[in-house]
Parts: C-alpha cells; structure tokens; sequence
C-alpha cells in the first residue's frame, strides 16, 4: 500500500511540475508576446492593398499641360506557368519590339517573377491581351508623358522607369511631384478572404503636386523654331535663347538646340539632354560693353555723348588691343561714348574700364550678378567664371571690358541685361510660378524678388538710349522691328577651347541681347549660337533670329508699338 | 408560478431574443451585401472614368501640340506663312 503511494505521489508531482511548465508557458506567451502574436495575427487577419499615388503635372503659366501621367500596363510572368518557352517567346516578341534570345534568356530561370516589358503602348498591351498566353500577366502602372515632345524639354526634365525624376523640373521636384502612397486595410481571414462583415480602412494616397511654370506653350515653341532655324542655316554646332519678362524676372522660353524628346531621353546623348541656357558658360564678348558702360556712368567718369580719342590700337604691356574691324579711311578716331559701344570699339571700352579701375570694375560686374548662381529654381546651375581682381592681369581689365577673360551662363547674361530694362533694378529669374494639390488649390507659390538696385534709373535710362542707338543705326540694325523702338547689343566673341587654355581657331559665339519698347520693356530676348560655320558675325546671324522671335513674341502678347 | 416554471421562462425568452437578433443581423448583413457590392463596382466604373478622361486629355493635348496644327495646316488645308514684310531704312537724302 505504502509503495502503491508512493507511486501517486511521484505520479502526481510530474503531473503538477508538467502543468505549471504549461501554465508558466502559456503566461509567458500570453503576457510578454502578446504584442507580438497581436501583429503576428492581425497580419494574418487584415489584407493591405496598396494605392500608388498619381504624379504631379507640369503646366505652362496658362495651364495648358507640358508634362502629364497616364496608365499603361507592363507584362511581366512566371517562368514556372509557362508550358511551352519557345512557342511562348515567338508569341510574344511578334508583338513587342524585344530579341526572341533576350525574352528566351530572361524566362530561362528561376526566378519567380520576370519582366517582360514595362509600360507598354495601349497598342502592344491590347495585342499582347488578345494573345491570352498562359503564364503572362499584366500589372498597371503610371507612365510619364510629354505631349508636345521635344517642346520645354530642357526646363521639364524626364523620369526614369520606375518615375523617379532625373532631369530638370522632374528631377529637382521629384519630392513634390511623386506624392506619397495610400492603402487599404480590409479584415480577412488568414487564406486572405476578405470577411463580409470584416471592416475597411482606406488611407488615401497623396497625389503629387502640380506644377505652374511662368513658361509659356506658345512663346516656347516660337523660340524654339526660330533657333533651329538660325543654327541649320549658319550651319552652327549649337544654340540657346532665352526669353524673359524684365521687369518680372518670369522665363517665357528657354530653348538649348539640339533639342531632345523627353518621351525617348535614352536615345540622346547626354549632352543634348542638359539645360546649357543654366549649365554652359562661355565668354560673352562685346555684350559685356553695356556694363562696362553702366558702370562708367553709374560713377560720373563720363557722359554718354562726351567725345574722346579712341586710338586704333592700344598696347597694354606686352598685348595689344585691337579692334574687330580695320577703321575706315577719313575716320578721325575720336568717338562720343554712346558710339564706343553703337560701333562695338573694344579699344573704346577699354579706355572707360581704365577709367573705372579694376577694383571697382570687379563690384559693378559682381552687382549685376556675375560670379553667383542666379538661383532659378533648375538644377545644375553654373556660378559662371569671375576671377577675383587680386588674380587680375594687367591686360584683363581691358579683356573683361569687352567680354572676354569671363564666362556667364545665357542665362546670368539675361538677367544682367534686364537689370537694365527694369531702370536699375535686377530681379531674380523664376521659371515656377506655383504649386497646386489636384483640386487646383494652390499649395505654395514661389514670389518675383527684386535682388538690389545696380544702377540709379537715369543711368539705366542712358544705357537704354545708347543701346536703341546700337538697333538704330550701330551693329544690330538687322534686330530692328518696325514700329518699336528695340534696345540691344551684338557680341562675337572668341570661343575659348575647354582645357581654358586659349581660343579655338575660327570659332566664335555670336550673340544678341535685346528688349523691346525700350523705355517700356515688355519682353528681353537673348539669341546665343555656337561656332556657325556661316556668318559668324552677330549682325548676320543672331540678330535675324531674334528679330523673328520678337515680331512672332510682340504680335502674340499685342504689345503695343511705339510709333505707326 | 414556481420559480422552476420562471426559470423556464427566462430561458425560452432569452433564446428567442438571442435567435430574433441573429436573424435580424443576418438580414442586416445579406441586405448589406448588395448595397456594398454596388459602392464597389461603382467606385471602379468611376475610377475607370477618371482614367479614360486622364487618356482622352493627353491624346488631346499630343494631337493638338502647335507643331501638329502647323503641320496640319500646311499638309492639309495648303495654307502658307503669312508673307514677311521688309523695310528698307533709306538716307534721308536719298530718293
């Protein structure tokens, strides 16, 4: 009896020790990973389908659009459903434009999920459909697209594959426009059946934000004509222009030919695909002179009609400086200052920089923002080359007087000269106007700013005159429009080689600055192009080019003449 | 009534409730159903209509780009660039 309990105690007691173990477990398991089992279960539970947000539009300043979304579908399988590999690939590459080796390599593996082609033409994705092959499948995706093609393509940019901004707009905004991704939350059970009566939570998913650009459609593809034209018929390797409201700061049109399409950005070369209006720098040339000439006014060293002796050569240390064109027989050398800068003398407006000296030279040109980022909101932008004047040579003054031993960006040019227009003035360039939700409402809007005063207002005004005389009767007669009064100033300077060292032989960068009515200005215009083969001169060859973009421009915007 | 017929009572009673509420929340759900399935399908129709009209306006805009209507106009319709106009500037003592 004694021994039978024993038994049940010894029976009893791993009976209790086994049953507290479990308890001791289950407590465990209920109370230190109950958050745990809690996720783990509600996983199993809930179903999450996610919602991909819709990417932000890019519109010109009339919202008319530049750069939209639309959905498209990419094919995609899983190897291991496909019975027949080859029959399959021969069936598939008769609609899409792929080798059948490369499809037959890509389904020839293990991998569980392969694609075939993303974003697929509505064409393709219907041929492709209508096919009903066992083993592809379709997923919807956003695609990017610009209507107009190569029109703005510098400014927009382009996406990648998977949408991700890489150029311009797209690029710099990237954040903005992608917008963030939603779901939906559905209680299931956990085969992931949703639950009749099972709750739905929806997060929606935050579109991206559209963007209004000061651009406008019209003015754009004016410009953008016109250049191409210029640059086939001077045969040059390249151009730009840009197209600004002075007084505003706002880009009409910025167009860099070659142009691309930003539909098919892969098959240009990458230096097509860069904005060279914000990016390139090049040496101005005789542009440059109306600043020289704002800064020997803006300081009282001379009056625009005083006269002075210009000598035909002027030898600075071991250089000489010469003029463009031999001087005519029965010239008498001496010349009011508003022809220094009407006949383009470079010898002239190194007598005024001389004048000025470089110390102060160097503070005028830095105030009309050489040297600095214009801070336009594209990415990339170049600060141009300024050497301080401590790095000065002697014969750089005189250089830098007439535009060369300096290098701008088009668009730091732009700029500089509309300071001009704008009596004084300099305003900061924008190319985005504002932010809108989908509903329209304006999120953000990026403000005109006037940076600082340059120059007093009579001085810009004199500078205006002088530079109306240049249109009138100086170096760019062939930018004149009739009925207004346009001022501008013509540069051809030497093209400097890129290792910085020298020029290229026989290659220059003619150009033109302009704005129209001059003492009213609505519109500035700056033509640039690159090493024409023919007419290297401005007069020839920029100067038409803006005359174009400025009668299609004035006749658009109905700006009035300034005498019948 | 002895309290064994009352507790009887209270039993019958709380089945019948319990059996009236589920049968009432199985009518609720099956009417619900329908109505649900209707919110969904009509959300999708509207999803697809906002699609559609997403593709129309970009077809629109690609085929109405300022490159196309010239084209269009010169191809189709034979119309030319407006002439240009060119000012000769004279001397003024020239004739």
């Amino acid at each position: 009896m004694n021994i039978n309990r024993a038994r049940l105690r010894f029976f009893l007691i791993c009976f209790y020790t086994i049953l507290c173990l479990i308890v001791v477990r289950l407590g465990y398991l209920q109370l230190f990973k109950h958050n745990f089992f809690l996720q783990k279960s509600t996983s199993q539970l809930k179903k999450i389908i996610k919602l991909y947000p819709n990417r932000g539009n890019v519109y010109d300043h009339k919202n008319k659009p530049l750069a939209l979304t639309t959905t498209s579908y990419s094919a995609y399988t899983m190897p291991s459903q496909i019975k027949d590999k080859l029959e399959f690939t021969k069936k598939v590459t008769s609609v899409i434009n792929s080798s059948q080796k490369d499809i037959l390599k890509r389904i020839n593996t293990r991998s569980p999920f392969v694609w075939i082609k993303r974003k697929l033409n509505s064409t393709s994705y219907q041929k492709l459909l209508d096919l009903n092959l066992e083993g592809l499948d379709f997923i919807k995706e956003e695609k990017r697209v610009y209507p107009h093609n190569n029109l703005a393509a510098d400014i927009l940019g382009f996406v990648g594959i998977d949408n991700q901004g890489l150029g311009g707009l797209e690029y710099k905004y990237d954040s903005l426009l992608k917008g963030s991704s939603g779901k939906i939350i559905l209680e299931g059970d956990p085969r992931g059946c949703r639950l009749i009566t099972g709750s739905k939570k929806t997060l929606p998913p935050n579109d991206g934000k559209n963007i209004i650009t000061t651009i406008d459609e019209y003015i754009q593809y004016i410009a953008q004509k016109y250049l191409k034209e210029g640059v086939e018929k001077n045969q040059a390797e390249a151009g730009h222009v840009i197209v600004m409201n002075p007084g505003t700061g706002d880009i009409l049109a910025m167009a860099d030919y070659p142009f691309f399409n930003a539909n098919q950005w892969s098959k240009y070369p990458v230096h097509t695909r860069k904005n060279s209006c914000v990016v390139d720098v090049f040496e101005p040339g005789s542009v440059f002179k109306v600043f020289t000439l704002a800064a020997a006014l803006e300081e009282n060293l001379f009056s625009y009609d005083q006269k002075i002796k210009v000598p035909e050569k002027l030898k600075i240390g071991r250089h000489t400086i010469n003029e463009a064109h031999a001087r005519k027989d029965g010239e008498s050398g001496i010349y009011s200052v508003s022809q220094i800068i009407e006949k383009s003398l470079n010898v002239g407006s190194s007598l005024l920089a001389g004048q000025l000296g470089k110390e102060k030279f160097y503070e005028y040109i830095k105030s009309f923002g050489f040297g600095k980022q214009t801070g336009i909101e594209l990415p990339g932008e170049s600060s141009g080359l300024l050497r301080h004047p401590d790095k000065w040579a002697k014969i750089d003054l005189s250089m830098i007087s007439f535009g060369q031993g300096v290098a701008c960006t088009p668009l730091q040019i732009a700029t500089a000269v509309s300071a001009i227009a704008n009596k004084g003035l300099l305003v900061k360039p924008r190319i985005i106007k504002y932010f809108t939700q989908e509903t329209d409402q304006t999120m953000k809007s990026i403000p005109k700013k006037t940076v600082r005063r340059v120059i007093d207002k009579e001085t810009a005004l004199k500078v205006t005159e002088v530079m109306t005389n240049v249109v009138k009767q100086g170096t760019a007669v062939a930018a004149s429009l009739p009925g207004y009064n346009v001022a501008g100033k013509t540069g051809t300077a030497q093209k400097a080689k890129k290792n910085g060292r020298g020029y290229e032989h026989g290659k220059y960068m003619p150009s033109f600055v302009g704005f129209f009515p001059s003492y009213k200005p609505e519109v500035l215009i700056l033509v640039v192009l690159d090493s024409p083969k023919k007419n290297y001169y401005a007069s020839l060859s920029a100067c038409p080019v803006f005359k174009k973009i400025a009668l299609a421009t004035a006749d658009y915007l109905n700006i009035a003449p300034d005498y019948y | 009534m002895n309290l064994k017929n009352k507790r009887l009572v209270f039993y019958i009673s709380t089945y019948i409730l319990i059996a009236l509420f589920a049968i009432l929340g199985l009518i609720y759900n099956t009417k619900a159903i329908p109505i649900n399935e209707n919110i969904s399908q009509t959300s999708q129709k509207l999803s697809k209509l906002k699609e559609d009209n997403r593709k129309l306006y970009l077809e629109l805009h690609s085929r109405t780009t300022l490159e196309a209507i010239e084209k269009y106009a010169a191809i189709t319709l034979n119309m030319v660039p407006a002439p240009e106009i060119h000012y000769l500037i004279r001397e003024s003592n020239e004739y």
